[in-house]
């Protein structure tokens, strides 16, 4: 085995029983069954105004997701990750084993795209059982089809496009013991990306806190997803070069 | 011939920016051994301990372990060191093997390992709790056996008593010397434990503001400095001046005793004439060794005078 491979092994078992974990699972589900709630509350209005309902949730779901929530849940994740070793000081052991530095933070990168990954296949599965639910209320709704084409193709290209942002968040995260920092920055991030929402497309395709939502666009969403995962790989490796080379006191 | 040393450095200093933390350090340890590294807070152990597992590189200045150049850039040669740094580093979501498990994945060793050293540190029952149950001593003991995965033929541990109860001190005690006496092992404990740095190291050395004031066996240590004669005389009064009149120097002690310093037994014999001849009756008379802390403030506070 690769000194990679040991640390992606030794770093999934450290995610066993943790708040990150949970949250991957738990944030998917909780875009779903907000848009359920709304749609159940008001789904007559919905369904005057689509011609396919289905579709219109769909959308929805992938807008809070794209938008707001994944650039939040990988903001967490990141910052949550690194805390595993932040707390209780556990990088002076790890870095006292025989085993160059880079592979300890490039495994906690792949982790933290791992839950990313996750929560994403997570999302359109219970997008399904709540279309479901909601075919059972509405009467409406039973010969509506799911737009599978644009949930998937959504949620995967939004997903690989926040890799700038992972980068940019796990960089943060090892890089500052305390949580303040990176959850700041992100949030910060997303805040300024709902407030710029109407500004110019390329801007928003460049901007690494947009650049998923921009990615999960049926218009133009190959400067996003291109910039996102080239972007983010070169920001991984400077990060774990980085933070290798950095003495730790 | 020449002993085998597994820990050398050679004129090694480290610099945090204008503040140099550890000047010119000549650090030998002996293979087999059981060193005891002690200094004052501050005095710049944990930076030579951070020194010799690669967590900072040195600003000049080479290191050796077993006789080897080793670098950040060779990690490699870290196999052979197994450590336990401040507190133990455990993962409190994960039980006591899980934790054992994240390490043994890392060095890619045998999964028989983690359950060898379980049984090693006494840990076997209690495996399978999460660590966040475990009591200090018992997260001290994990973290023992974290060092121990490896099977590292040169432990360096900081502090490793801390925590620990009397009857586990005394079983950390019996598991170094056996750890040292069968497997061949070297270890090097940092600790503020002076009583027990004497009950268990045989070698010593003392670190002050980054220089080294002494290193070598217990003995050599020691033998750096006279002992003490400790007496009880039945007039304390009138032998303090009698003493003092003939050049020993004497101090009173808060139970009435009398305490001097001594170099051999024929000076302990001239003081009981002199008393005698004097008309003071000596009740008690015992000659003490000076103790490792003795020696330890003595030596810091030589460096403080002479600064």
């Amino acid at each position: 085995m690769t000194e990679l491979t040991r640390a992606i092994s030794a770093e999934s078992l450290k995610l066993k029983r943790t708040l990150a974990l949970r949250l991957a699972v738990i944030a998917p589900l909780f875009i779903v069954l907000l848009q359920l709630g709304v749609y159940l509350a008001r789904g007559e209005d919905v369904e005057r105004a689509a011609t396919n309902p289905v579709a219109g949730f769909a959308r929805g779901i992938v807008t809070l997701w794209t938008l707001v929530f994944l650039p939040f849940w990988a903001t967490l994740a990141a910052s949550l990750c690194a805390s595993l070793d932040h707390d209780g000081n556990h990088w002076d052991q790890l870095f006292a084993l025989p085993m160059r530095r880079w592979p300890v933070y490039a495994a906690k990168w792949i982790i933290v795209f791992g839950l990313v990954v996750l929560s994403s296949i997570c999302l359109p599965l219970f997008a399904v059982a709540a279309v479901e639910i909601l075919k059972q209320v509405r009467v409406g709704w039973r010969g509506a089809a799911l737009p599978w084409r644009l949930l998937l193709s959504g949620v995967s290209r939004s997903c690989c496009a926040c890799l700038l942002l992972i980068s940019l968040q796990c960089w943060l995260s090892l890089r500052w013991r305390s949580f303040l920092v990176a959850l700041g920055v992100g949030i910060a991030g997303i805040m300024s990306g709902i407030i710029l929402i109407s500004a110019p497309m390329r801007f928003l395709s460049l901007y690494p806190w947009t650049a998923s939502a921009a990615a999960a666009s049926p218009h133009e969403p190959l400067l996003p997803l291109l910039w996102g995962m080239c972007g983010g790989l070169a920001i991984a490796v400077i990060a774990c070069w980085r933070l290798a080379i950095r003495d730790r006191f | 011939m020449p002993v085998s040393l597994a820990i050398e450095t050679r004129d090694v200093t480290y610099r945090f920016g204008s503040l140099t933390a550890i000047e010119a350090l000549n650090l030998q340890v002996p293979t087999g051994s059981i060193c005891g590294f002690l200094g004052p807070n501050g005095a710049g152990k944990t930076t030579t301990i951070r020194l010799l597992l690669g967590l900072l590189n040195p600003s000049s200045g080479t290191i050796l372990i077993d006789g080897q150049l080793t670098s950040r850039a060779r990690p490699e040669l870290r196999s052979r060191i197994g450590a336990l740094i401040e507190s133990p580093s455990l993962y409190p979501n994960l039980t006591g093997r899980e934790n054992l498990e994240v390490i043994r994945r890392l060095l890619d060793i045998a999964p028989a390992n983690v359950s060898e050293v379980l049984q090693l540190v006494q840990l076997t029952e209690d495996s399978d709790r999460l660590v966040r149950t475990y009591s200090l001593g018992m997260r001290q003991r994990l973290g023992l056996a974290v060092a121990l995965l490896g099977n590292p033929k040169l432990l360096v541990l900081d502090e490793p008593a801390n925590g620990l109860d009397p009857a586990g001190v005394h079983d950390l005690r019996d598991l170094l010397r056996t750890l040292v006496r069968e497997c061949g092992a070297t270890v090097f404990l940092s600790s503020h434990l002076l009583a027990e740095v004497e009950q268990i190291a045989d070698h010593v050395a003392i670190l002050d503001r980054g220089h080294l004031l002494f290193q070598g066996t217990l003995d050599e240590c020691q033998a750096q400095r006279s002992g003490f004669l400790i007496l009880r005389v039945d007039r304390p009064e009138k032998a303090v001046p009698v003493l003092r009149q003939h050049g020993w120097g004497v101090d009173e002690r808060p139970d009435g005793a009398l305490s001097m310093p001594v170099a051999t037994v024929s000076d302990a014999a001239a003081v009981n004439a002199l008393l005698g001849q004097n008309g003071i009756a000596v009740h008690h008379l015992a000659q003490e060794r000076a103790s490792l802390e003795a020696l330890f403030l003595n030596a810091t506070r030589r460096l403080e005078q002479d600064d």
